[in-house]
This record gives structure tokens, C-alpha cells and sequence, in this order.
């Protein structure tokens, strides 16, 4: 009798474990003779917040990974060598918990077999995800996390989004040359409120040292962090008004964007200058704030203004999703390029030869800015950012670098 | 003039707090069991405010005379069909079941509806109005003012309707009200149903105001009616405002004085030391006085 | 051999239990040993020994005392945090900062529970929502307030390099004792006292009961036990951060579990845990929703909650008597 409900115990920890069966090490197929070390079709997986504050952002990158793969595979696969190699892309839903991410990512190399990793989003997110590759041995290119700390201890991951810090000081360098044809006052009284996160830090951090080397520039008078996905943020943008700064900048999501600057409005106030840090142009938020978006400046990894014929290209391809070309969708297309001209290079799926490839490899025909993209060897990549103001009607143009900039940036913010 | 402003903006967020609480508050004065769900039917609320605003431009506002009589009837079939049933166990059990249904809702929603965060964004959504100085958002000051009229209302449907009266009977003295004839079951099921119609209008209000998703409506602000209602004592619906005035007060000037990221801290703080100090609540300090 | 079992029911139930524990334990120590490409299969173990300990802590206080905690991942995180503090900071062994961690989450759930636990009727569950969620943000929001770095906020601590088959023999070694724990619990005077507080607290106060302490002590064991789940967790997973470890959404499995596998039985958490990992790994790969399992939580806790309180174990247990015995808590004629 005792048995009954013991071997309902153990019959349940049996079926539980049952799909262990199918799991075990990744090993590549063939013998060491063939010359193309690649098997007919090769799994991927990706783990994105399709629900939650994310869940634009992450469709869209879901949107493009399925696009590159989608054209890939009808034209008969990629060229490895030889042979035709087709791609099968399986992409999970995260919910924007990163523990559950990290499971997920696991998931996908023991039981599910996935043969390489595309990257997720949002930086901590992307912090876990990293480690169980890094754990596991597997090489995963990103292009949905730009903060340093991602890379701490990494031997196995890539990202193609250059450092927070660097975004900083891009702006400040924009600046500068605002300064000096006397747009904009000098010193510039800045105002910073960050996110919570390594990323809002990274922000202030570049901010500060651009202070510390022209502090007749920069002031920094007043910063403060706030909570992610916050309802209120009016206790606040009082303190800012209070800092009476002349130039306010943000370091947020897009969620955090959208309801920050409608109360930014409701409290009428105004600067000189205005920025969100890589938040701006993105079309939920213009479509959301309309007017009040107006003259916004964003740095950012990619801008569908860009010149070339790279960028061109893309574009042409990308309008058959119907999404918005944001940087997201450049950045999601970018990192499967990239996989998969790894592959392509080396005839292989082996892991560390890929790992090899991934970090001896300048990948050029590149959206970034710059035309190539290089990781160095924490497996970041360094490219510049482009600058972005927002103008009326829904418009925006390229300010910077001026080499590519389609028109010229309104300075100061005009008051209304 | 920044104290003026921090009271005034403390002022409104009141009006949004009290109106979540105040469905808590009547559901457990009456029944003693807390409604869990609150937060599942403000959130089923508010979407169903979001589809009649995309669907036929809606405004919020005006949503709540839709949504409250809908979330009446939910509320008062929940009661028929579960609660009912659980009321004569510990309270652990009404707990668990409601914290149950509060789950279905969530999940429910997150599966057919999605878990995206959605915005009401009606036209007005960004006006002011200027008194000097002072700028107050005007969504949230009519939401304010509904707040006020559905606290009028409620307790004016309490003190002058013999349901009313009924009803606060029954949270006074449930064998008494038997003796003295009151239909004991059929009031408690209009008490649930009123409670969730409370929850609906709530949630047909803040979408004014702030966006939601299913899993986590508001965020915190959920929580903090538990503290509003707790700080008010559970059973006096003047003491809801009171008290969410006070947390919001307490908020703004933690905000002001020291991090902004504080300010959730404060509430939940102050939700702990309230039950353990004083569980009674404000009212209950009250009611002391006036006695002694 | 039946007449032994006959003559010392109790006794021979008891160590047939504790046999089974120790025999589940071996058999999943051993999946390392035998094969030690066997990922997958050590994942799920690991992922299933981690679920039915943080069940059964919670049980201590939801079950045997009888006060529902909706803020139990406070404890989980908090064990998580110190371990990875002590790791990443003063470079701790972190399988050797269980015991710390435990204790320092001990010692919050008696700062917490003191005055909490007086509390009438559901007073104290709401107050433990509030704890919940006051610990995630005293965590998030501690490097801000003591100006120091330490937890790292939003961002989350990234911890180094660890062998995952120790903490896998580690994870079996807790378990064991975790469950060892709860027998010893229902089966002594501390769970009969609990017991008899959970029916009636004024009744057994008259009894002399010392029903405060006891109560604290049992949130403090359960605090002890999830916390070294966090720390595993931290040893395993090496990165942590606020929202994962301290959110209302793990607050509200770690309920979830206990309560659908069979409240206050010692193997009910265990069956929550094993049902709870499983429709994990499989209902949501199959339907590719992440919400579907939630729904179906929600769905036979209601059910649970209205028609079997003692969740699977009940179910289970309705077969014989001896099952029932095994399986539900003590009724009067034992």
C-alpha cells in the first residue's frame, strides 16, 4: 500500500526527467575527412521579451532574425562551401525576467540542441544569458545589450552594440561644436537622471568624465536615478526644474520615455537641450507623444537615415516586414550576418572554431556606422554612433557625424 | 510654493489611491475576507476601458458607467459561485481561492489579450491647468473629481439606502442582521459585487492616467491600497481617504527630502509598522478617542 | 516483517520515508557520475530538487503553522544576495556561504515575524506582501541608500565560474536535509504544536502552548531553507539580480506549489514542485505561451482550494489507508 503513493513519487520524478533523455553533449556531425563541417540544416535560438515593458523592441527583433532567416532559407540556404546549408530559428518568449531567460538559453542548448545563439535583449537580460553561454561553451552574438558589464569574465559571447560610456561622450562631443558656433551656453548646466542599471550608470559615468576633462564645458548640477517602469515620475522632474539646468539628459527605455516626457510636458518645463540617451526617433514613442517628442537628440547604433548601399539594401528588404527600420531591427539583422558569415567562413559549426572566427574577423558590409564591425577582446564591439534630432510631423534628421548629416540641428530647443 | 505643489500633487494622487481601496474596504468590512482579486478586476477593468476607447473613443471617464455595472455582476457570480462557498473556513482558504481567481485573470488576460503594456491616451492627455504657479495635470484632476463624486456617492448609497444600511449591518453584526430578518446571503453578494464594481471603476479611471499590462497593473500602486486600507482600518470608507491622503503625503515629502526611488519603500514600510501597531487603523485611533 | 510493521506503524512509516528520501537523492547524485555529458538530465534534477525544497520550506509556515506567506521569495532572494556578495566580494566558497546565508535569513524572518505573526486572520498574509515587496526594493535601491556597491541594483552582481556538479551534489545533500526537516517536524512535539495553533490559536495558549515562539521559529527554519535554495541558485546560475530573485512572481510559486501538491503533508510540496518544473519545461515549449502554465495554476489552485485541500497528496491519499497516513496530516487517531 505504501507503494502506491511511492511509486506515484518516483513514476512522477520519472516522467519529469523523461525528456533528459534526448539530451546530452552537442557534438557536430561528420568525420574529420569532409571538407564541409556544417550538417544540412543548423538549429538556432533566441530567448526575447515579447511581453512586458519590452515587447515592441523585442518584436522587432524578432521580426528581423525571422526575415534574414526567411530569405536565407528561400533562396535555397546559405552557401557553406559545397553545399546548401538551411537555418530552422526557434525564438522564445522571456517575459523580461532574466532568471527565466537564463533557463531558457539553457533549455536551448540541452534539450532543444541548438547548434549557435542569437542574443536577447536588454542588458541585464542579456548579463544572464551571456553567462549560460559561457558556462556551456556555445558562441552567441548579441545585438541587444551595450553596457560594459556584460562582457566582465566572457569568453564565448559577442555583442555588436558599442559602450553606454561612449554614447556619453559622443553627445558631449556634439555639443562642443554647438558651443563653439554659440548655440548652446559654455559651460552647459547639465541635468542627468539615469536608470537604475548599469547601463543609467555607464551614462552618468560618461557624462562625468567628459566633465572632468572640460569642466569650462560641462556642469554637471544635479543627478539622480530612478526605479525601471516607473508610473510617476513628477516628485522627480520637480527637482530637476528646481536644478535649473539647461540641459536635461535621460538614460531610459522606451516605456520609461514615453510617460517620463508626457509628465516632462504636463509640468510645462523646458531645456536648451533634451536628450533620452539612445531613445528618440522610435515610432511608438512619436506616434504616442506626437509633438511633444519635437527636437528630441538621440545617439544611437543605426539610423535608417544612414547613407550607403549597405543601408540601402536593408532597407529595401526590411519594408517587407512592415515594422519600423529602428536600430533594433539593424541590430537583430546585423547579428545574424554575422553568425552565419561565421559558418560560412569556416566551413564549420564547431564551437571554438566559430568562437575563432567570430573574434579574428573584421565583418565588413556592415549597417553600423563606420561600414565594419570589429569585436575586441572582451567581445564588444566599438563603433560610433550616429545623432538623431527630432523634428515636426513625425520628422527627423542626422546630425551627426557631420560628414553624414542630412540637415542641421536646431539649437537651443525652440520654445514654444 | 514647492510645499503647495507637493500637497496639491499629493491631493490628486490621493483621489487615484482611495478610489482602488475603497472596493477592498467594503468587501472585507462586510465579509471579512480580502479580496485578492481587486487587482485582476482592475486590471480586466482597464482593458476593457482600453477597447471602448479604441473601438468607439471612449473616454475613460465616461467608460465607468459601462464598466461598473459589468464588474457588478462579475463580482457578485464570483460570490455566488466561489466565495459562498468558503466563507464558514479559516481565512486562509478565501485567501488562497481569491489569490486563484486573481491568478486565472492574470494569466487569462496575458494569454488572449497579451501581455503588452497598452495606454488609454485620450485627447486631453497632456493639458494643464495653471493656477499661478502651480501646474496641475488636467487628466488626473478629473480624475480626482470622480474620485470625490464616487465617495459621495458610496457613502451616501451606505448612510440613506436601506441597502446601504443593510449592508453596514451586516458588517457589524452578521447574526444580528439574520434575527433582524436581512437576507444575509443575497446582501453579501450585492456587497462583493459592489466591492468589484468599486474595482472596475478604479481601473476604468487610472487608465486615465497611467499605463498597464496584465501581470503587474500599475505596478506597485496595487500594493499600496492594501497599506491605504490598512492605514485607514478596513471598515470605514471616510478613513480610506483619509488615509490615502496621509500615505501620499508621506510619499511626496520621502521623495523630496531624500531619493525618488524611495517612494515605494515608504508605503510598504508603513503598511508593516501600521499592522503591527496599529491594526485598527486610523479609524480605530479615532473611535478611541471619541469613546475615552 | 508486516507484523513489524504492524506493531510500530508510525515507526516503520517513518523510516520507509526517510528510505525513500535518501534513495531519490542517491539516484539523482549518481546522474553525474554516470554520465557526465547528461546536461539536460542534470538540469531538470537540479531544477526539480531546487522547486520541492523551496515548497517545502515554505510549508513550515504555510502549511504546518498555518499563515500564508505571499512574500516568500524575500527569503530566497536575500540567501541569493548574501551568497553572492560574500562570493563576488570576499571570495567565499559560495556552497560554504549556505549556512550564513541561511542564518541571515533566519534572522530577518525573526525581526520580521515577531510582530508579525501575532497577527489575526489574514492580516499577517498581507503584511508579508508587503515584506516581499519592501525587500526588493531595499536591495534594488541598497547601494543608493549606504553609498556603497554592493548589490549592484537594477543591474544585478555577475559572479564567477563554479562547478555546477557540486552544486548539484550540494542541491541533493539539502534536499535531503530539507526533508529530514519536515518529517522531524510532523512528526515531533514542534509540528504538534503547530498544529494545534493552526486549529485554534486561543485554545492552545490555554493549553500552554508557547504558540509566538513557535510560529517564529517555524518562519525562521522556513526562511533558513529558501534562503540556501537562493544561494544554490547564485552557485549554479552565477548572475542575480532584484527583479528575478525577489519578484512577486516567485513569491507567488513558491504558494502555488505547496498548496496544489498537498498543504501541510510532507510529500505535497514535493509533488507541487515536481508538477510545478514539469508544466514548466513542457506546456510552454509545446504551446510556445509562457502564460498558459499560469493559467492552469490558477485554474486547479481554485479547484484545489474549493474541493481537496490537501491538493495531489489528498488525492493520492484517498487511496489507502496507510497512503493517508503517509500522506495527511495527523488526524486525531494517531
Amino acid at each position: 500500500m505504501r507503494g502506491l503513493y511511492a511509486v506515484a513519487l518516483v513514476a512522477a520524478f520519472v516522467i519529469a526527467a523523461c525528456g533528459g533523455g534526448s539530451g546530452g553533449g552537442t557534438a557536430p556531425s561528420s568525420s574529420a575527412a569532409v571538407t564541409v563541417n556544417v550538417p544540412d540544416t543548423v538549429k538556432l535560438a533566441a530567448a526575447l521579451p515579447l511581453t512586458g515593458a519590452d515587447s515592441s523592441i523585442a518584436k522587432i527583433m524578432k521580426d528581423s532574425y525571422e526575415l534574414f532567416f526567411k530569405q536565407l532559407n528561400d533562396a535555397g540556404g546559405l552557401q557553406v562551401g559545397s553545399k546548401k546549408v538551411k537555418f530552422d530559428l526557434k525564438i522564445e518568449d522571456n517575459k523580461g525576467d532574466a532568471a527565466a531567460s537564463g533557463q531558457l538559453y539553457e533549455k536551448f542548448i540541452t534539450q532543444d540542441n541548438v547548434d549557435l545563439l542569437l542574443g536577447g535583449y536588454n542588458t541585464t537580460i542579456v548579463t544572464q544569458e551571456v553567462k549560460v553561454a559561457n558556462r556551456y561553451k556555445m558562441p552567441y552574438v548579441g545585438g541587444g545589450g551595450a553596457s560594459s558589464s556584460i562582457y566582465v569574465d566572457n569568453v564565448w559571447a559577442v555583442g555588436i552594440l558599442a559602450s553606454i560610456e561612449k554614447l556619453a561622450a559622443t553627445q558631449l562631443d556634439f555639443i562642443k561644436t554647438q558651443q563653439d558656433a554659440n548655440k548652446l551656453p559654455k559651460p552647459l548646466k547639465i541635468a542627468v537622471a539615469y536608470e537604475n542599471s548599469s547601463h543609467g550608470k555607464e551614462f552618468l559615468k560618461g557624462i562625468q568624465d567628459g566633465e572632468k576633462a572640460a569642466p569650462d564645458r560641462f556642469k554637471v548640477v544635479f543627478n539622480e536615478t530612478f526605479d525601471l517602469n516607473g508610473r510617476d515620475y513628477t516628485s522627480l522632474l520637480n527637482k530637476v526644474k528646481d536644478a535649473n539646468a539647461d540641459a536635461y539628459m535621460i538614460d531610459a527605455r522606451v516605456a520609461d520615455y514615453i510617460t517620463m516626457q508626457t509628465q516632462y510636458k504636463q509640468l510645462g518645463m523646458y531645456h536648451q537641450y533634451l536628450t533620452y540617451g539612445p531613445r528618440g526617433p522610435e515610432k511608438a514613442a512619436r506616434d504616442a507623444l506626437k509633438d511633444s517628442s519635437d527636437y528630441i537628440t538621440a545617439a544611437t547604433w543605426f539610423d535608417s537615415l544612414m547613407p550607403g548601399d549597405n543601408v540601402k539594401k536593408w532597407l529595401d528588404t526590411f519594408k517587407a516586414t512592415g515594422d519600423s527600420p529602428e536600430w533594433y531591427a539593424a541590430s537583430a539583422w546585423e547579428c545574424a550576418r554575422i553568425l552565419t558569415g561565421a559558418i560560412q567562413k569556416g566551413l564549420t559549426i564547431d564551437k571554438q572554431k566559430i568562437h575563432d572566427i567570430l573574434f579574428s574577423t573584421s565583418w565588413d558590409g556592415s549597417l553600423f556606422p563606420g561600414g565594419s564591425i570589429k569585436f575586441d577582446k572582451t567581445g564588444q564591439a566599438n563603433n560610433d554612433y550616429v545623432m538623431t534630432q527630432n523634428t515636426p510631423s513625425g520628422n527627423r534628421i542626422l546630425i551627426w557625424p557631420k560628414d553624414i548629416a542630412t540637415g542641421t540641428a536646431t539649437m537651443p530647443v525652440p520654445k514654444k | 510654493m514647492r510645499l503647495v505643489e507637493a500637497l496639491i500633487s499629493a491631493l490628486l494622487v490621493a483621489g487615484l489611491y482611495a478610489t482602488m481601496s475603497y472596493g477592498l474596504a467594503l468587501i472585507y468590512g462586510v465579509m471579512k475576507i480580502i479580496n485578492l482579486a481587486n487587482a485582476g478586476v482592475m486590471m480586466l477593468a482597464a482593458f476593457t476601458t482600453f477597447f471602448l476607447w479604441q473601438s468607439f473613443g471612449l473616454d475613460p471617464l465616461v467608460s465607468v458607467l459601462v464598466v461598473a455595472p459589468l464588474f457588478f455582476v462579475v463580482g457578485a457570480l464570483i460570490e455566488v459561485v466561489f466565495v459562498r462557498r468558503v466563507l464558514n473556513e479559516k481565512p486562509v482558504v478565501s485567501l488562497l481561492l481569491l489569490f486563484g481567481i486573481l491568478l486565472v485573470m492574470q494569466a487569462g488576460a496575458s494569454l488572449f489579450l497579451g501581455g503588452d503594456v497598452r495606454s488609454v491616451r485620450p485627447v486631453y492627455v497632456q493639458e494643464v491647468i495653471r493656477l499661478g504657479d502651480v501646474v496641475i495635470a488636467y487628466n488626473r484632476l478629473l480624475v480626482f473629481v470622480a474620485g470625490v463624486i464616487i465617495l459621495i456617492g458610496l457613502e451616501l448609497f451606505l448612510r440613506r439606502t436601506f441597502l446601504g444600511r443593510a449592508i453596514r449591518a451586516l458588517a457589524q453584526d452578521r447574526d444580528a442582521c439574520r434575527l433582524a430578518g436581512i437576507d444575509v446571503r443575497r446582501v453579501s453578494m450585492i456587497a462583493f459585487g459592489l466591492g468589484t464594481a468599486l474595482a472596475g471603476a478604479a481601473g476604468a479611471l487610472l487608465t486615465a492616467v497611467f499605463p498597464f499590462d496584465p501581470v503587474t497593473p500599475y505596478g506597485t500602486l496595487q500594493l499600496k491600497s492594501f497599506t491605504i486600507i490598512v492605514l485607514g482600518g478596513l471598515e470605514s470608507i471616510p478613513g480610506i481617504a483619509v488615509a490615502a491622503f496621509v500615505l501620499a503625503v508621506a510619499e511626496n515629502l520621502t521623495v523630496t527630502i531624500s531619493k525618488p526611488q524611495l517612494e515605494n519603500l515608504v508605503s510598504f514600510v508603513l503598511l508593516v509598522v501600521v499592522l503591527v501597531v496599529m491594526p485598527g487603523g486610523l479609524a480605530a485611533i479615532i473611535r478611541r478617542r471619541r469613546i475615552a | 516483517m508486516t507484523a513489524l510493521l504492524a506493531r510500530f506503524p508510525k515507526r516503520a512509516l517513518l523510516i520507509g520515508q526517510i528510505g525513500l528520501v535518501f534513495a531519490v537523492a542517491i539516484a539523482i547524485a549518481l546522474i553525474p557520475v554516470i554520465d557526465e555529458r547528461s546536461f539536460n538530465l542534470q538540469r531538470i534534477t537540479f531544477f526539480l530538487l531546487w522547486y520541492a525544497i523551496l515548497a517545502s520550506s515554505w510549508n513550515m509556515i504555510g502549511g504546518y503553522a498555518g499563515q500564508i506567506s505571499f512574500g516568500h521569495a524575500a527569503f530566497l532572494g536575500m540567501g541569493a544576495y548574501v551568497t553572492g556578495i560574500l562570493w563576488s566580494q570576499l571570495k567565499w566558497d559560495p556552497l560554504l556561504t549556505l549556512p550564513a546565508a541561511g542564518l541571515v535569513a533566519a534572522l530577518y524572518a525573526v525581526l520580521v515575524g515577531a510582530p508579525t505573526l501575532r497577527l489575526r486572520g489574514p492580516y499577517f498574509a498581507i503584511a508579508t506582501i508587503g515584506v516581499g515587496e519592501a525587500t526588493r526594493l531595499f536591495f534594488v535601491n541598497f547601494d543608493d541608500i549606504f553609498g556603497v556597491t554592493l548589490t549592484k541594483g537594477v543591474t544585478g552582481i555577475s559572479l564567477p565560474t563554479y562547478d555546477p556538479v557540486t552544486v548539484h551534489y550540494a542541491t541533493v545533500v539539502v534536499f535531503v536535509l530539507v526533508m529530514l526537516t519536515t518529517m522531524w517536524i510532523r512528526a515531533g512535539r514542534f509540528g504538534l504544536g503547530l498544529f494545534a495553533i493552526n486549529m485554534d490559536r486561543d485554545a492552545a495558549e490555554t493549553a500552554g502552548v508557547p504558540t509566538a515562539r513557535l510560529q517564529v521559529f517555524a518562519l525562521a527554519a522556513s526562511a533558513f531553507f529558501a534562503a540556501t535554495a537562493g544561494s544554490l541558485y547564485a552557485a549554479r546560475q552565477q548572475f542575480l539580480d532584484p527583479a528575478s530573485m525577489f519578484g512577486f512572481d516567485k513569491s507567488i510559486a513558491l504558494v502555488l506549489m505547496p498548496v496544489v501538491g498537498g498543504l501541510g503533508t510532507v510529500w505535497g510540496p514535493v509533488f507541487g514542485a515536481v508538477l510545478y518544473s514539469s508544466v514548466q519545461d513542457r506546456i510552454s515549449s509545446i504551446v510556445n505561451n509562457p502564460y498558459l502554465p499560469a493559467l492552469i495554476y490558477g485554474v486547479l489552485l481554485v479547484v484545489i482550494v474549493m474541493f481537496e485541500p490537501l491538493g495531489i497528496a489528498g488525492l493520492l491519499g484517498r487511496g489507502t489507508k496507510y497512503a493517508r497516513a503517509l500522506l495527511m496530516p495527523k488526524d486525531g487517531d494517531e
